[in-house]
């Protein structure tokens, strides 16, 4: 089972991401409403796969990202960037900052399900 | 033979055009270049005029006027290269008249009248090198008619100024004329200079406004350009924003529906249970609570573009201020969310009825008060005030909380701008303040921020008691 960590500001997407996991019985699951909790934890949980939004206060999801993938634990850790901010050159700029998939919201629960899943 | 020719012509160009020293092409450059060669003239004419004097004889005295030329030509270069224009020109003229006048010794006739239309001619060449019309046609016509009557005093041989006759006095009229016909020349040429002058500073005048002018015009232009930019770019934030501000209930909605319907189709007679049914039934309201919030931010956006397109949907009634206040202040505390907080409310107005949009009145004090709450310490106290300011009546909310950041103080009456002091827990939709300010504007008054402190956050709302003679008629289509 992989370690999931979701970082989104708004609670209810939290709640709404959980949910879609918790019937996985040895799956661990940490949620941060901050970029900037997310990122003081990381070294410590070192999480398998991360779905991350875009739009937060303080660190954006982008820089998040890319903090993550230039540490040794985090090159590893699939990151998963769900936001409501569209555009192509949004897209553009979460593949910049390396992300491995990229949704706009609303995204399909079983498509991420899938997704998460994969990463092991 | 051209080795020989082109130094001596580049020694008459560097002549010609000494004392220039304006901008090319100006009028005064062409008169410097017309009087530094007439005098140049001068100087070249004289001495194959005074050769065939001597040849014929003709005493020396007479050659004096010519000798005159000779000193007279170069002073007017040199006066011209001082830039001293007037006093060259008058040069000018002082040696043709010596020529016209040694031409007449020479011819043997009476000179008067070939020197007199001589200088005309001069000075009519001096007007035509001028730039403006009206200076050039004036000048001409002072030169002419003034030159062509005392022509005709000569020739009844009385001096017109000093009244002698010339057949009496011919010294006298020698000395007197010579004075009287410079001092005529001089006050045309001052008359035509003061012209020029007076054309010239017009002309810098108006090139320095038109200077000004186009500066101004520049800036004007940039910033129409920069506001049309900010605006451009405030629209397509807008756009972004809403976009995005859909898509997160949307997210809710979509997802929670998604989640129970995977629930209920894992649900089976066997492995039925009362927290499973529970727990779908909670995804289906949380579903609902996501529709409902995106109703709601459908309907704030609808409301915030109809008042930007229709300014005057107030329904005013009488109403009691205080009691309004109060019974927002009521519900607010009545919230389960809203219970750690103190309010205090004082009223110093003398009346509490008021002429005005009750609704609008309302929406705009609870936004405060709710604001308020959110963005205040627990266990702190939220300070309304009722009072009158001249025409105005204001309301005061103060809350003791997280502050707003300096550089975010311009930005939140803008749509969709959440204060990052917290973080988006608080909820909202971001466009409260927005759609207050405008309701207040909407009321007569406005919706200010008195003082973004982080100690003391104070938002003023007043508001104008509307006239009840305008609204007690009902308004023509």
């Amino acid at each position: 089972m992989p370690k999931l960590m979701i970082v989104d500001d708004e609670t209810s997407n939290l709640d709404l991401f959980r949910e879609l996991f918790v019937d996985e019985e040895d799956m661990t699951i940490e949620c941060y409403a901050s970029g900037n909790d997310a990122l003081d934890a990381f070294d410590n949980s070192s999480p398998d796969v991360m779905i991350l939004d875009v739009m937060m206060p303080g660190k954006t999801g982008f820089e998040v990202c890319e903090e993550i993938k230039a540490k040794a634990k985090g090159s590893k850790t699939k990151v998963i960037i769900v936001t409501g901010m569209a555009g192509d050159e949004v897209e553009q700029k979460a593949r910049e900052v390396g992300c491995d998939s990229f949704y706009l919201k609303p995204v399909d629960m079983m498509e991420l399900y899938n997704e998460v899943m994969e990463a092991q | 033979m051209r080795k020989l020719f082109n130094p001596i012509l580049n020694s008459i160009i560097w002549l010609a055009t000494r004392g220039v020293n304006g901008q090319a092409g100006s009028a005064h450059d062409r008169i410097t270049i017309f009087v530094n060669s007439l005098g140049l003239f001068g100087i070249f004419a004289v001495f194959p005029i005074a050769g065939t004097l001597l040849q014929k004889g003709i005493p020396i005295e007479n050659s004096l006027y010519f000798i005159s030329v000779l000193i007279t030509a170069p002073l007017a270069i040199f006066f011209n290269s001082r830039n001293q224009h007037f006093v060259a020109r008058c040069m000018i003229l002082f040696a043709s008249i010596y020529i016209g006048w040694g031409a007449g010794i020479f011819f043997g006739k009476s000179f008067n009248g070939h020197y007199i239309f001589f200088v005309s001619i001069i000075l009519s060449l001096t007007a035509f090198v001028r730039e403006h019309w009206s200076i050039r046609i004036g000048t001409f016509a002072l030169a002419v008619s003034g030159l062509l009557g005392m022509d005709y005093f000569y020739h009844t041989g009385v001096f017109p100024i000093t009244g002698f006759n010339s057949i009496e006095f011919p010294l006298s009229t020698l000395i007197f004329d010579t004075l009287a016909i410079s001092g005529f020349i001089s006050i045309i040429t001052f008359i035509e200079k003061s012209f020029s002058e007076k054309y010239e500073a017009q002309l810098e005048d108006l090139n320095t406004n038109l200077e000004t002018r186009v500066r101004e015009r520049t800036e004007q232009l940039v910033k129409a350009s920069e506001e049309a930019i900010a605006a451009n770019m405030r629209k397509s934030q807008f756009v972004a924003n809403t976009s995005h501000e859909l898509r997160t209930p949307l997210q809710g909605i979509l997802g929670f529906s998604q989640l129970a319907d995977l629930k209920l189709n894992k649900l089976t007679p066997e492995n039925f249970s009362k927290e499973k049914v529970e727990k779908i039934q909670e995804q289906i309201r949380r579903a609902q609570g996501n529709a409902n919030r995106l109703l709601s931010l459908i309907e704030r956006l609808l409301e915030l573009t109809r008042f930007e397109s229709d300014e005057e949907r107030v329904f005013p009634s009488h109403f009691n201020m205080k009691d309004l206040i109060k019974s927002v202040i009521e519900e607010t505390h009545g919230s389960e969310y809203y219970q750690k907080q103190k309010i205090e409310f004082v009223s110093q107005l003398d009346f509490e009825n008021i002429f005005s949009d009750q609704v609008l009145y309302r929406q705009i004090i609870t936004n405060l008060i709710v604001n308020a709450v959110k963005y205040s310490h627990e266990g702190s106290t939220i300070n309304v005030k009722l009072f009158q300011e001249g025409e105005l009546i204001s309301c005061s909310v103060v809350n003791q909380g997280f502050g707003i950041p300096e550089d975010e103080v311009k930005e939140i009456f803008e749509p969709f701008y959440q204060s990052s002091a917290t973080d988006r827990r608080v909820g909202g939709t971001g466009l409260g303040l927005t759609l207050c300010s405008k309701y207040a504007r909407n009321l007569g008054g406005s919706l200010d921020l008195m003082s973004p402190d982080p100690e003391a956050t104070e938002f003023k709302v007043s508001i104008k008691p509307l006239n009840k003679e305008e609204y007690s008629l009902p308004k023509a289509a």
